[in-house]
C-alpha cells in the first residue's frame, strides 16, 4: 500500500487530499500543517510520497524540499497555487528535487478540486513509484552547454520528445545539450497542466540555446525553434512545408487519460513530417508515447527511450521498449548525444 | 464532501477572525512586518480554500484583497483609514459569503462591486490617467507610487503585443525580459500580472518602470522596440502625475463628485453619517450572536472517554452478576467502583466541552475599532488571558453580556479625545479584557480608563425611576449604588443610542451571569475608570441539592443556600400582620409555605412538616415543606425562552431515571 504524508497549512486542503487519497486506497500516514512538522514527519515516517504546499508557516515548501532532499531523498509532489508567483515557485521546487506538482484550482473557473481527483491520485501514485535513488542525480544541476558535434545533421531535421513525471529536469538538460547549430525543429510534449506549460517553455527558452515557446494554434516551427505543447490541448503536426512545421491544437478527448498526449503529436509527426525524424520518450508513468514511437519507426524515423537506471519512473520508456520499436535505450546524460547521432549522416 | 465543507467553514471563520485582528494590528502599526505577513498569509489561505472548493466569486474577492495587501506589503500603497475601511468591508463580505456557504452550500452575495472598488484602489490611477479620467482625480495610489523612490523617475510603457492567441505567452516573455533588465525596475503592470498571464487583456498592457532620474524614456522605448514580441510601444513619463499631487494631498473626499471608480467606502465618510453608521451597526450585529457550534476534540481525550465507557460497561456486567449471586457486600463495593468510574467519565466529558474564551471574544477588537471610529474616539483595546477555557454552554451565554459590557465601556466609559485631554489624560483611552482562572472559576474583567460611574447620577436616576426612595438611597455605600445599574429598567442614558441599542441592559447581563451560576462585580473611580468583573464556573453548574416534597411534588433546593433543617413541631411559629414568622438568634424569619407559593393544591399541612432555614446572606427566610427526601449532585439546566426568569425557579434537573425536578431559586421565591 502506498504511504503518503500531506503537508499543507490549509485544513481544508489537508482534509480533501486525505479523503481523495484514502478513497483511492492510499494510506495517509500523517497530515501536518507547517514546514518543520513536514520535515519531521517525512523523515520519521519514511513515506513513499509526500505532498508539499509551497506556502506554509515557519518553513516554506521550498525549504522543506531542500532539507528532505539533503537528509533522505523522498519523492515529493508540490501543491501549487496558480495565481501570483505559483508557477515560478513550482519550477523552483522542481529544481530543488520535487518530482511533480499538482495545481490547485484557482477558483476563477468555478471548478472545485473534486473534479481533479483522478489526476491527483494518478500523480501521487506516479510519484510514489519514483525510485528515490534517481532523485539526487540532477537536482540543482546547472544545464551543461552543447557538447555534441552537429556538423553532419541534415537541415530540416525534426525531433519529437515526450515525457511525464520527472520530465522537466531531463528535458531542460537535453535541450541545453542539443547543439543550436543543428537547427533542429523540436516538438516537446510534457504532461503538464495549462498555465504552467507557458512558464515551462519560457524557462527552456532562457536556459537553452533554442528559441522555445508554448505552441499556439496555427503556429509554425522553423529551424532552431522548439515548442512545448500547451496544457489541456493535444498538439498535432498538420504540415511540413518551406522548412517549417505547421502545428494545430486539438481539443479531442484525453488519450491515456492525459492531454496533451505524446502519441497524438508523434503519430501526426510520423504522417506529416517529410525530413529526418527522431522520436524520444523520457521518464514517466503510464503508456503514452509507446504507440507514437512505433508510428515514427514505421514511417522510417529513429526512436530513443530513456533507460531504467536514470528514469525517475520507468513506465513510459519501459512500455516503449516492450514494443520492440525502440532503436536506442540511453541514460539521461547521453540522450542529447543519441538524438544527434540518430540524425548524423541521415540516409532516410 | 460535507466534511470538507464543515472544515472549510470553520477554517474560514477562524481565518476571518485572524484577518480582522491582524488588520487591526496593521492599522495601528502600518510598518509592522509581522502583522502584514500574517494578514497576507491568512488572506492567501482564504483565497486558496475558496479556490479548491470552487467558490469562484468569493475566491475572486479574496484574491482582490490579497492583491491590495500585496501592494501594501511591498510599500507601493500606504495604509490609510479609507483603504483599511475598504479591506474591512471586503472581509465583512467574505464573512457573509462564508455564512451563506454554511447555510446553503453556496454563496449568494455578488461581490462584484467590492472587487471593483478594491481594484480601483489598487490600480485606478494609471487606468484613469491613461483614459478619460480628469487628472485631478487620480487616486492617491499614483502619488504613493511616484514618490517612494528617491531620485528615480517613473515611466509608463504601453506595450502592444498584438491581439493573437499567443499574446499571453508573448506578454510573459516581455515581462520576464523587463524583470531581467538592469537599467530599470518593473514597478507594476496594468492589468496586473495575473490577469496578463491568464490572457485577460486585449493585446495591450501598461508597464510602469522606475529608472534613474537622468535617464529618459528613449531607452525604455528602444528596449521594447527591440523585442520581437512587441508590435508597438508608447512611453510616457508618470512624473506628469506629480503635478496633481498637491491637489491630491487635500483629502480625496472633498471632491467625490465625478469619480466613477472612487471606492464607496473611502469617499463619503464625511457627508453620509446616518447610512454609514446604520450599515456599520448592522455589520456589528451580524457578527454577534454567533454560538460556538462545534469544538475540536483532542483524540487522546476521546480515547480516554471510550476506555472509561468500556470500564463502566464491564463494571455493570460484574454488578449484575454479583447481585444475581446476592452477595450484597461485594455488590456495594462494586457499586462504589462504579461511582468512581462514572464521575471520572463525567469529568472527561466536561473537559471535552471546554473551549477557550477566545472563541467568543475574538471579534471584539474589530467591534471596538468600528464603534470607536463611529464615535470619533481613540481606543486601544487589549485582551489578555483569553486562552483560559470554559464550558461551551457557559461561553455561549456570555457572548452577548460581554459584548454589552464592552459597548458600555466604549459608549459611556471612554471620553472623546478632546475631553480626555482637558482632564489631562492621554487622548487614547484603553479598554482591557482579562481572563483569569482560579481553581474552578474563571473571572473575566473588562476595565477602562474612562470617566467612571457617576454615583450621584445613578442615585438620582434610581429615585426618579422609583427603584428606591431618597431615604433608602442615602444609606447605601458606593458599591451598593453600583449594584443599582443591574436593576431592571435602569439606564443612565437619556436616550438609547444607535450603537448601544438593542434594549439589552445591565439587568439582562446580570440575569444571564447569575443564570450560569456566576457573579458580577463593578468597581469604579471617577475619572479613573470602571471595571466590571464576571466570575463564572469553569464547568457546567454541578450543584448538590436537597430534595423536598410538597404534596406529591418534589423540588430541589441547592444545599449551599441552606442553613438548617428542623421539624415544624420543634419550632415556635408566631403570626405578625398575617405573616407567619420564626425567630432564630434574635432574627425574624418570614415563613414561606411551599404549597401556597407554588400553588400545590392537594398538600395537607401536618405537624411533621419540615422547615428549612435559608442562609441569611442569601435571603432571610424559612421554607415549609412536607418532607425532606435526600440529596444528590445534579446538573442544573437553566430555563430558556418563556420559562426563563420565572420567579422562584432557577432551572430543572434530570435525575437518573429521567425524572425532571425543578430547582428552587430561594432568592426570588
Amino acid at each position: 500500500m502506498v504511504r503518503a504524508v500531506i503537508a499543507d497549512d490549509s485544513g481544508v486542503m489537508r482534509e480533501i487530499l486525505s479523503e481523495i487519497l484514502t478513497a483511492a486506497g492510499i494510506d495517509v500516514v500523517e497530515a501536518v500543517e507547517d514546514g518543520t512538522s513536514a520535515v519531521r514527519a517525512i523523515l520519521e515516517r519514511d513515506p513513499d510520497v509526500a505532498t508539499i504546499d509551497i506556502s506554509m508557516p515557519d518553513k516554506n515548501g521550498l525549504e522543506v524540499i531542500e532539507e528532505v532532499m539533503a537528509e533522505r531523498p523522498t519523492p515529493m509532489l508540490v501543491i501549487s497555487a496558480r495565481a501570483n508567483d505559483g508557477a515560478s515557485e513550482t519550477f523552483e521546487a522542481l529544481d530543488r528535487g520535487a518530482v511533480d506538482f499538482i495545481a490547485k484550482p484557482s477558483g476563477q473557473l468555478s471548478v472545485d478540486i473534486w473534479s481533479q481527483r483522478d489526476e491527483i491520485v494518478e500523480k501521487v501514485r506516479a510519484a510514489a513509484a519514483v525510485d528515490p535513488t534517481t532523485l539526487t542525480q540532477d537536482a540543482g544541476a546547472e544545464p551543461v552547454q552543447s557538447t555534441v558535434p552537429a556538423d553532419r545533421v541534415p537541415d530540416g531535421s525534426t525531433v519529437v520528445i515526450g515525457s511525464s513525471t520527472g520530465g522537466p529536469q531531463v528535458l531542460e538538460r537535453v535541450l541545453a545539450e542539443l547543439p543550436r547549430e543543428a537547427k533542429l525543429r523540436i516538438l516537446i510534449v510534457q504532461h503538464m497542466t495549462d498555465h504552467y506549460t507557458g512558464r515551462f517553455a519560457m524557462r527552456l527558452n532562457e536556459r537553452t540555446a533554442y528559441e522555445c515557446r508554448e505552441a499556439s494554434d496555427g503556429d509554425t516551427v522553423g529551424a532552431g525553434d522548439a515548442v512545448v505543447a500547451k496544457g489541456g490541448r493535444h498538439l498535432e503536426v498538420t504540415a511540413d512545408r518551406d522548412g517549417e512545421l505547421a502545428v494545430a491544437h486539438d481539443d479531442g478527448p484525453k488519450i491515456h487519460n492525459v492531454k496533451p498526449a505524446i502519441d497524438v503529436t508523434m503519430r501526426s509527426a510520423a504522417e506529416a513530417v517529410s525530413g529526418p525524424l527522431v522520436g524520444a520518450v523520457f521518464t514517466g508513468m503510464g503508456a503514452d508515447g509507446a504507440a507514437g514511437l512505433s508510428a515514427i519507426k514505421a514511417a522510417g524515423g529513429k526512436t530513443i527511450a530513456q533507460d531504467e537506471e536514470t528514469s525517475r519512473v520507468f513506465g513510459m520508456p519501459g512500455r516503449a521498449v516492450e514494443t520492440g520499436d525502440v532503436d536506442m535505450v540511453l541514460p539521461e546524460e547521453r540522450l542529447a548525444e543519441g538524438i544527434v547521432n540518430a540524425l548524423d549522416g541521415w540516409s532516410g | 464532501m460535507s466534511d470538507a465543507i464543515t472544515t472549510f467553514v470553520h477554517e474560514s471563520e477562524e481565518d476571518i477572525q485572524k484577518l480582522n485582528n491582524a488588520l487591526l494590528d496593521l492599522e495601528n502599526d502600518p510598518d509592522g512586518n509581522e502583522a502584514i505577513e500574517t494578514v497576507f498569509r491568512v488572506a492567501h489561505n482564504l483565497k486558496g480554500n475558496f479556490g479548491i472548493m470552487g467558490f469562484a466569486t468569493a475566491s475572486e474577492l479574496s484574491h482582490a484583497v490579497e492583491d491590495l495587501l500585496d501592494q501594501i506589503r511591498d510599500g507601493r500603497l500606504e495604509v490609510t483609514s479609507e483603504r483599511m475601511d475598504l479591506v474591512f468591508e471586503a472581509v465583512d463580505q467574505i464573512e457573509l459569503m462564508v455564512d451563506e456557504i454554511a447555510e446553503n452550500g453556496e454563496p449568494t452575495t455578488d461581490p462584484a462591486e467590492t472587487i471593483e472598488s478594491i481594484r480601483a484602489s489598487i490600480d485606478g490611477e494609471s487606468a484613469q490617467a491613461a483614459t478619460e479620467q480628469p487628472a485631478a482625480n487620480s487616486a492617491t495610489a499614483v502619488d504613493d507610487a511616484a514618490d517612494d523612490d528617491d531620485g528615480r523617475s517613473r515611466y509608463r510603457a504601453t506595450v502592444d503585443v498584438g491581439e493573437t492567441d499567443a499574446k499571453r505567452v508573448d506578454a510573459m516573455f516581455v515581462l520576464d525580459a523587463t524583470g531581467d533588465a538592469d537599467a530599470f525596475e518593473l514597478v507594476r503592470t496594468v492589468p496586473d500580472r495575473d490577469a496578463i498571464e491568464d490572457g485577460e487583456f486585449d493585446g495591450t498592457f501598461d508597464v510602469e518602470l522606475a529608472v534613474d532620474a537622468d535617464d529618459d524614456g528613449d531607452e525604455i522605448a528602444s528596449f521594447y522596440e527591440e523585442s520581437r514580441y512587441v508590435e508597438s510601444v508608447a512611453v510616457d513619463s508618470v512624473a506628469d502625475a506629480t503635478e496633481t499631487e498637491t491637489a491630491d494631498e487635500m483629502p480625496a473626499q472633498t471632491d467625490d463628485s465625478g469619480v466613477e471608480t472612487a471606492p464607496d467606502a473611502s469617499g463619503d465618510d464625511g457627508d453620509d453619517d446616518t447610512d454609514e453608521s446604520k450599515s456599520e451597526d448592522a455589520s456589528i450585529a451580524s457578527r454577534r450572536n454567533k454560538e460556538v457550534e462545534s469544538i475540536r476534540v483532542d483524540v487522546e481525550q476521546v480515547d480516554r472517554l471510550y476506555n472509561q465507557v468500556e470500564e463502566m460497561v464491564t463494571s455493570r456486567i460484574k454488578l449484575r452478576k454479583i447481585i444475581k449471586g446476592s452477595g450484597l457486600v461485594s455488590a456495594e463495593e462494586e457499586l462504589e467502583e462504579h461511582g468512581k468510574i462514572t464521575s471520572s467519565l463525567q469529568d472527561t466529558v466536561l473537559e471535552i466541552r471546554l473551549v477557550p474564551l477566545e472563541k467568543i471574544v475574538g471579534n471584539f477588537p474589530r467591534v471596538v475599532r468600528d464603534l470607536a471610529r463611529d464615535q470619533g474616539k481613540e481606543i486601544d483595546f487589549e485582551m489578555e488571558g483569553v486562552d483560559n477555557e470554559m464550558d461551551r454552554s457557559i461561553l455561549n451565554e456570555l457572548s452577548d453580556p460581554l459584548m454589552h459590557i464592552i459597548r458600555n465601556a466604549v459608549d459611556h466609559g471612554i471620553e472623546p479625545p478632546a475631553v480626555r485631554e482637558e482632564k489631562g489624560k492621554p487622548r487614547e483611552g484603553t479598554i482591557r479584557l482579562t481572563g483569569e482562572r482560579e481553581r474552578d472559576r474563571v473571572s473575566i474583567t473588562v476595565e477602562d480608563d474612562g470617566a467612571g460611574l457617576d454615583v450621584e447620577r445613578i442615585k438620582e436616576k434610581a429615585v426618579e425611576k422609583g427603584i428606591m426612595t431618597q431615604e433608602e438611597i442615602d444609606v447605601l455605600d458606593e458599591s451598593e449604588v453600583y449594584d443599582l445599574i443591574f436593576h431592571p429598567g435602569f439606564s443612565t442614558r437619556d436616550e438609547v443610542t444607535e450603537v448601544s441599542g438593542r434594549g439589552v441592559g445591565m439587568d439582562v447581563v446580570n440575569e444571564v451571569v447569575r443564570g450560569v451560576d456566576g457573579t458580577i462585580n463593578v468597581e469604579s473611580e471617577p475619572d479613573e475608570g470602571t471595571s466590571v468583573t464576571l466570575t463564572l464556573p469553569v464547568s457546567v453548574a454541578i450543584v448538590r441539592v436537597l430534595f423536598v416534597t410538597i404534596g406529591d411534588e418534589t423540588y430541589g433546593i441547592p444545599i449551599k443556600n441552606i442553613d438548617e433543617i428542623s421539624e415544624l413541631e420543634d419550632l415556635t411559629i408566631e403570626t405578625i400582620e398575617g405573616q407567619e414568622i420564626i425567630t432564630h438568634d434574635d432574627r425574624v424569619y418570614p415563613l414561606i409555605a411551599l404549597d401556597d407559593t407554588l400553588d400545590v393544591g392537594d398538600a395537607e399541612r401536618d405537624d411533621d412538616d419540615m422547615v428549612i432555614r435559608i442562609k441569611t446572606d442569601v435571603r432571610q427566610v424559612c421554607i415549609r415543606c412536607s418532607d425532606v427526601v435526600g440529596q444528590e449532585e445534579v446538573v442544573i439546566k437553566p430555563f430558556e425562552g418563556i420559562l426563563s426568569g420565572a420567579p422562584g425557579i432557577s432551572g430543572a434537573s434530570v435525575l437518573g431515571e429521567g425524572e425532571v425536578v425543578m430547582i428552587l431559586d430561594v432568592e426570588t421565591l
